[in-house]
């Protein structure tokens, strides 16, 4: 009953490209509906609180919320980047169609879902204007002029988003960068000068120069994004990387989250970055020449079969990358050892063909229009014809955006330009991409979207390493002295221990103590360390000679995905002495 | 925090702790040198425990109220406070608005003198300040924030446990050093009972040693050669590792002692995983001292200068760490390192300027290189006391175990060796456990601690005098007539550091520094920017706010700056420039042309 009227009087609907979206309100009360639905296998934590007060929320989800923290666990992280509203729909979505359809797979496996660990930038975003922020809420002076964040973006022409200002001919003191791009003219380049092109706009973001410095916008919030703040190749000095690694409350929230739980096997992360659609380069190192850029070369197979995973589950045939610098889901990988799926979740579609248009009808209707567009001679309307079959846009991914944003979208994926009185320059345009509208797609998809994470998800799930021990077996040698032997194998398609983690030692190995007194140890150690077994079957065998004086011996296996566990050996009787010496 | 009562508290504690000590009262040692009197008297021929410490630095706060405040900046791992004390003169301005001295010791716990020299550099300056003209000028000019130890936890253990010299190097905080899962599980045991950790060797017909005929405190390595009967010879001792035993049952000893991490390679300049920096903790500032310390200095951006203590070997260091951070270090700043750290090497007997990754060994997220490569710092580490200083007989070298033994007995009279001893060990039998005790090697014997401390003080007073101080040279006032006027302003800077060093400016580090102008009534500001000199015909005008403009590059080091303003005035013109500097006091300069 109150639902109507609260739709009524309720802040407007977020803007394109996220309409549809859950804002803040509405993405707690989801939350909270889930320990509702099932309170017995959900709970709803924070694990922190964002700079501007939001708290950090996570959702645990677990078969038994008692014992969840002694289970493996996958991590899900989602909206670390402002501008990726949509990863929070696919986490939420997932957690729910996990608890109503595999609450089975919750048993032995706990799921950590992390739904919006940048609330601040997305609450910027999904307000009433777009203004396309990616990063935290750290008040940046990014002018370095001893004033904070004075001189931000505005919306100058009220259509709720900040695009873009295009001027054309600026005056000499300032210089032109840009034409627009002859293949798709809305979309602007920098010229190629040996075809003769020349710069005719300047290119600035959709503001006043607030500060008076000849800037503009170059002082707003939003700088530090998490996916730059992780100590993994951070680049110190650069204004988005924040001042120090992990300097945020969010980005330093979710790595102290993932120390607190050594226990996570596996994480998935939605943003800008890919990791499953194009598997990571396996053969370049860092500066410090020990640590990989993309992934140990010993991870190319699990990184492999993570992808074919991927597509086999989902129809995300194209993704973007934002690089590795700085990033969460290299961090995890990198320095903490985690086998981590990073995605966008969603990649640039096709636009829709129209195919009724015949081929000779399009040209015959084109060379008109070539003519009254200009002065064109026949033979230069042919040439023009030419060059048009070669001409391909300098930016073929923001072109292709354009051609499903006018074929699909209604346009609504850009801003034409359009003549803006500008209170400083005089005449320019606005217009551009809209933020946020290349990884965020429309609400109607999400379901179909998030189904497909979920099988995803699923997949990674039984992929987990499983460990399994053959043995142990103890022999009689003769004399109070006994063969003991025991082997562990990994029926998992994942390693106990990816390569990454046996290189940093950031995940211990899988420790196996005989609880023996040392003297009575002829043939091995009492305290032995699995360094990792590889999946499919990867196995490491133990030997010892023992000459115990209990009945029994311990062993122990201390696995640091699973628990403790001891298995006590009664030794069998010596049999016939004289047959062993 | 309150930190009056603070200081309250730590005095009652430190009139206590003071009270016990043998020195309370009148004693030579206790002056500052040249008869000036002290108001709190400290010995420095004697070493102090982290309570001992924390007291004496409440009790020099308490006795110079003005000068001298104490705050803590943070907890230790184990709950210690970090007791920090500012040394300001308020009467010449607020601590920000002067470059600031950070100087900080003992962030490896077993490095303890580097405490004892930073409180000698607080007791010199705030003693010294009534009667010693050059350490006023000092604290007039400047702040100084000193933190005699960065590890409390590891300092409270060394002198509480039995210790090598080189334990506990680490922070207290549990870690699992050999991988079992277990944390700190397998720690030294004093087995003598001497209150040092000593070694062990057992006795071994086959043994790689022998004692030293003439001194059998010596074992030395048998050579594997064949011997007079043409068999290969052998000794009759091998060495059975540091004293303890195996805790964990695996079969190694002391393998997972407390902690086991080195807060020094915690910092985030070129911080890097365990797997390429041992020691280096989770990430940047995992550790509450290391977090603490770096908010401290983030908050307080008046910081040009920086010293850390720690021992040993007698070196002054600068980064970079690695070389390929080499590029953080351009000629000029170079410049400025070298004449700091060459006058260190006269100053300091048998030091070396060095620089870490080429001259030592390569470091990832040193502090030192957060200061310079982060934060635009000058930094030195100075590792404090060299073995070379044994050599009384012009020899420049490290003495040989016999020489350090005759030094030991003659000078020391023995207090640095434990005699061996025999000890039933569980593992290996009678064992000798003995050797230097955690006093032998590292840290000076206690009649040099303080030679030691004022030599680094007076290294680091040099460095802190060279912090820049900005300067009018002076104003030249040319009228180009139609009521327009050309006014070149100088700006000098005596001293070597620049208010901004090369690597910030091309970083970006910080905030800039601004020259401002706040014309007086009737004139104008039309143009302004810097120019090369006085003599240059051009000069480059910002384009935008010439009113308050930034100078990237800032005032450099030993040199003078012109900037040249084009003003519009209808009589001579009149105002006031202000030059802001986050590393300097700023200077307001007031434009007055006097017509001849």
């Amino acid at each position: 009953m109150l639902l109507p009227l609260l739709l009524a009087f309720g802040p407007l609907q977020p803007a394109p490209p996220w309409n549809g979206y859950l804002d803040d309100p509405s993405l707690s009360s989801r939350l909270s509906g889930w320990m509702e639905a099932y309170p017995e296998h959900v709970r709803i934590d924070s694990y922190g609180t964002s700079r501007e007060g939001r708290p950090l929320l996570v959702a645990t989800l677990a078969g038994d919320l008692a014992s969840a923290e002694s289970k493996p666990a996958i991590l899900v992280v989602a909206a670390v980047d402002g501008l990726h509203p949509a990863g929070t729909e696919y986490a939420v979505r997932i957690g729910e169609m996990m608890l109503a359809e595999h609450p089975d797979l919750l048993h032995e496996t706990t799921i950590y879902v992390l739904p919006r660990a940048n609330p601040d930038g997305i609450a910027a975003n999904l307000g009433a204007v777009n203004v396309g922020r990616r990063g935290v809420s750290r008040l940046i002076d990014g002018d370095r002029d001893g004033t904070v964040d004075e001189d931000q973006p505005q919306d100058l022409n009220g259509d709720g988003i900040i695009s873009q200002m295009r001027w054309f001919k600026p005056p000499l003191s300032r210089t032109a960068t840009h034409l627009p791009d002859p293949a798709e003219p809305r979309l602007m380049k920098t010229p190629d000068r040996s075809k003769g092109e020349e710069a005719t706009h300047l290119i600035m973001i959709e503001g006043r120069d607030g500060d008076g410095d000849g800037l503009i916008a170059e002082d707003g919030p939003g700088e530090v994004r998490i996916d730059r703040n992780f100590p993994h190749l951070w680049e110190e000095h650069s204004v988005d990387a924040g001042p120090y690694q992990l300097s945020e409350p969010e980005s330093l929230a979710i790595a102290e989250f993932v120390l607190a739980h050594p226990r996570i096997v596996a994480a998935l992360v939605y943003g800008p970055n890919d990791s499953v659609v194009v598997i990571p380069a396996s053969d370049q190192k860092d500066k410090t020449k020990k640590t990989p850029v993309g992934i140990d070369a010993g991870d190319k197979s699990l990184y492999t079969k993570i992808s074919k995973a991927y597509a086999e589950h989902t129809s995300q045939k194209r993704a973007s990358n934002d690089g590795e610098e700085g990033g969460l889901h290299s961090w995890l990988y990198a320095h903490r050892g985690i086998p981590t799926a990073s995605t966008n979740g969603w990649g640039r579609p096709d636009p829709t063909v129209f195919e009724e248009i015949a081929p000779a009808e399009s040209s015959e209707e084109e060379k008109p229009s070539v003519e009254a567009g200009g002065d064109a001679s026949e033979a230069g309307a042919a040439e023009a014809e030419k060059n048009e079959e070669a001409l391909k846009p300098a930016d073929v991914e923001a072109a292709g955006w354009l051609a499903w944003s006018d074929a699909d979208r209604d346009g609504s994926g850009f801003v034409e330009w359009e003549s803006f009185e500008h209170p400083t320059f005089g005449t320019v345009e606005i217009g551009g991409m809209v933020p946020g509208f290349t990884l965020n797609p429309p609400a109607d998809q999400l379901d179909a979207i998030a189904r497909e994470q979920l099988a995803f998800l699923t997949a990674l799930l039984a992929m987990q390493p499983n460990v399994t021990i053959e043995g142990p077996e103890i022999e009689a040698v003769g004399h109070g002295t006994y063969r003991l032997r025991m082997a562990m194998v990994n029926s998992g398609g994942m390693p106990t221990r990816t390569s990454m983690a046996r290189r940093n030692q950031a995940i211990r190995p899988i420790v196996i103590r005989l609880d023996l007194d040392r003297n009575r140890i002829l043939d091995g150690a009492p305290v032995n360390r699995i360094e990792g077994l590889d999946g499919d079957g990867g196995r490491a065998a133990l030997n010892w000679v023992i000459r115990p004086e209990k009945d029994s011996v311990t062993i122990q296996i201390d696995d640091p995905l699973t628990g403790v566990r001891t298995i006590e050996v009664p030794l069998p009787p010596q049999g016939d002495e004289g047959d062993a010496s | 925090m309150n930190q009056y009562g603070i200081t309250d508290r730590l005095c009652q504690l430190g009139l206590m702790v003071m009270c016990s000590l043998p020195f309370a009262g009148a004693n030579p040692t206790a002056s500052a040198q040249q008869q000036i009197k002290a108001d709190v008297p400290i010995a420095f021929n004697r070493f102090y425990d982290y309570d001992e410490l924390s007291a004496t630095m409440a009790a020099l706060a308490a006795a110079h109220p003005k000068l001298c405040s104490i705050h803590s900046i943070g907890q230790s791992e184990q709950g210690r406070e970090m007791w920090l004390l500012t040394i300001n003169n308020p009467d010449t301005g607020s601590d920000l608005s002067k470059p600031g001295m950070w100087i900080d010791g003992n962030v490896h716990g077993n490095e303890v003198q580097a405490g004892e020299t930073v409180l000698y550099a607080a007791w010199y300056l705030l003693e010294g300040y009534d009667e010693v003209p050059a350490i006023r000028e000092l604290v007039d000019a400047n702040v100084f924030y000193l933190l005699p130890s960065v590890n409390p936890d590891g300092r409270a253990g060394w002198f509480r446990d039995p210790h090598t010299p080189n334990s506990n190097r680490t922070g207290l905080r549990p870690t699992d050093n050999d991988a079992d899962g277990l944390l700190d599980e397998d720690g030294p045991e004093d087995l003598d009972g001497d209150g040092h950790i000593g070694r062990m060797w057992r006795p071994d017909p086959n043994g790689t040693h022998r004692r030293n005929e003439r001194d059998p405190r010596i074992f030395e390595r048998v050579p594997a050669v064949p011997g007079p009967d043409g068999r290969i010879m052998r000794g009759k001792w091998s060495m059975a590792g540091s004293e303890g035993i195996d805790n964990d049952g695996d079969g190694r000893i002391n393998e997972d002692g407390e902690g086991g991490y080195d807060m020094n390679r915690n910092w985030p300049s070129d911080w890097q995983p365990t797997h390429v920096q041992r020691g280096a903790g989770t990430h940047p500032f995992s550790y509450s001292e290391t977090r603490s310390v770096g908010d401290f200095i983030r908050a307080h951006p008046n910081i040009a200068a920086g010293q850390s203590y720690h021992n040993t070997g007698g070196m002054s260091l600068r980064g970079p760490g690695t070389p390929y951070e080499s590029g953080n270090y351009p000629r000029a700043d170079i410049g400025v390192y070298d004449a700091l750290g060459k006058a260190g090497e006269e100053m300091l007997p048998h030091y070396r300027y060095m620089v870490i990754h080429s001259d030592l060994y390569p470091v990832h997220g040193g502090f030192v290189n957060w200061l310079s490569e982060g934060l635009g710092i000058v930094s030195f580490t100075n590792e404090l006391w060299s073995e070379k200083r044994i050599m009384q007989n012009g020899t420049n070298g490290l003495p040989d175990e016999a020489a350090r033994m005759r030094w030991q007995d003659r000078v020391l009279f023995g207090q640095t060796h434990s005699d061996w001893t025999e000890v039933d060990h569980p593992e290996f039998g009678k064992v000798l456990v003995g050797g230097g005790t955690k006093y032998s090697r590292r840290t000076p014997p206690p009649f040099m601690l303080e030679e030691e401390a004022h030599r680094n003080f007076a290294f680091t007073m040099f460095h802190a005098s060279e912090m820049p101080v900005l300067r009018l040279n002076e104003i030249l006032v040319k009228d180009l007539g139609d009521d327009v006027w050309q006014v070149d302003l100088e700006i000098a800077n005596d001293r070597i550091i620049p208010t901004r060093l090369a690597h910030a400016a091309s970083k970006g580090i910080g905030l800039p520094d601004f020259l401002s102008f706040e014309p007086g009534e009737g004139t104008k500001v039309v143009l302004a920017g810097p120019a090369t000199n006085r003599f240059a015909k051009t000069f480059d005008p910002v384009e935008f706010k010439p009113e308050r403009f930034k100078v990237e590059d800032g005032i450099k080091g030993r040199s003078i700056s012109t900037f040249r303003y084009i003003l519009a005035s209808d009589g001579p013109p009149s105002g006031t420039f202000q030059y802001e500097a986050t590393k300097a006091a700023d200077l307001t300069i007031p434009l007055e042309v006097v017509v001849e």
